[in-house]
């Protein structure tokens, strides 16, 4: 039942990150496109859209002007 | 943007690693698997349909999960279904790899607390310290008949696999039966199932059986007729049995190396400081057999 409970939290998982990054990536991806990549790249398109996502945001308050 | 698939999508990941088979594509024809001059396939990693499905425990327990998963990651491989059950242990090591990185965690019970004992091991080291399947496996019998085997498909690997599985549930309901009649019945019935398993992996695993040559003929009569090999077997001496299963248990060793030491934690802890609770045990790769073997 574990390994059952395990699988299945697993599911959501993915089924969450991919939504997430179609939804982040505001129309730049589509969910074929997202379900099409494999993990590193998954991995590498979060990190460039958070880095984005940064970028637009300026600078953070605790940094000098 | 385009909301239509892009055709050229299957296109998009590139090989990880490649990696050759326990079999070396020795029992296949071009209609299950397309081998390169190199000996080696391409392996892509796993794309996010394809983890979903190797989560799916229907799936995974009919062997649609990993046939379509090796058919979407090995691209070469046209009939996975077909493919013997050593090279398929083999590719979901490479999927692994292929997907996760070098590393992979396996375990196993440790036989002191029963604790599970995980390890990390290098999938790139599995790969290249698998062994190889002979050329050919053949015997013959005392009355002069030459008995040539080929390793098990993945297909039977996963008959066996639900058989066990259902064997298991039905020997827990067994165990609820108050009628001690029906208790023997119902065992009787499961361990008709087994015996019929066992004896069609023996038939899937003989190819040929060859005659010499009666007098007055010059050719030896190769049988390959699936339905007399069965009439044969049903018929033949138990030491043919058992000489086949003896085949089949080398058969079944070839490949990577799933016997591994493993050290336990907790049972460590309770040895002076210094020394390590180590014990050899079979590690379990394949996500199937994790379910059908539980």
């Amino acid at each position: 039942m574990a390994y059952l409970r395990k699988l299945n939290e697993d599911t959501e998982a993915i089924n969450k990150e991919v939504t997430e990054m179609v939804i982040y990536a505001q129309g730049s991806l589509t969910l074929s496109d997202v379900w099409s990549m494999s993990l590193p790249q998954r991995q590498l398109t979060a990190k460039i859209i958070n880095d984005l996502f940064k970028a637009k945001a300026g600078k953070p308050a605790t940094e000098d002007l | 943007m385009s909301n239509t698939q892009n055709p050229l999508v299957g296109h998009f990941r590139t090989p990880k690693l490649y990696t050759s088979l326990p079999s070396q594509g020795k029992f296949y024809d071009e209609t299950i698997i397309d081998l390169p001059s190199t000996g080696e396939l391409p392996v892509f990693p796993m794309t996010a349909k394809d983890e979903i499905m190797m989560k799916n425990p229907d799936a995974l327990l009919n062997g649609e999960a990993v046939a379509q998963v090796i058919a979407s990651c090995i691209p070469n491989i046209l009939a996975p279904r077909r493919l013997v059950a050593n090279d398929v242990d083999a590719l979901l090591v490479a999927i692994q790899g292929a997907t996760f990185g070098d590393e992979l965690d396996v375990g196993a019970p440790c036989p002191q607390c029963t604790e599970n004992a995980s390890a990390i091991i290098s999938t790139e080291a599995v790969l290249s310290n698998m062994d190889t399947l002979d050329d050919t496996y053949e015997f013959t019998t005392d009355s002069g008949l030459l008995i040539s085997m080929v390793p098990f498909s993945y297909e039977t690997a996963v008959k066996a696999g639900v058989a066990n599985f259902r064997s298991e549930r039905s020997l827990q309901s067994i165990a609820n039966i108050e009628d001690e009649l029906e208790k023997i019945k119902a065992f009787n019935t499961n361990f008709i199932e087994l015996a019929n398993l066992n004896f069609d992996i023996l038939v899937d695993c003989v190819n040929t059986i060859t005659m010499p040559p009666s007098e007055g003929e010059s050719e030896p009569v190769v049988v390959k007729d699936k339905e007399h090999i069965q009439e044969f077997l049903e018929n033949c001496d138990s030491s043919i049995g058992k000489e086949l299963e003896r085949f089949i248990t080398d058969m079944g060793d070839k490949g990577i190396q799933k016997r591994m030491q493993l050290t336990c934690e907790p049972c460590s802890e309770k040895l002076p400081e210094g020394e390590e609770f180590t014990f050899e045990s079979a590690v379990n790769f394949n996500t199937v057999n994790f379910f059908t073997a539980s």
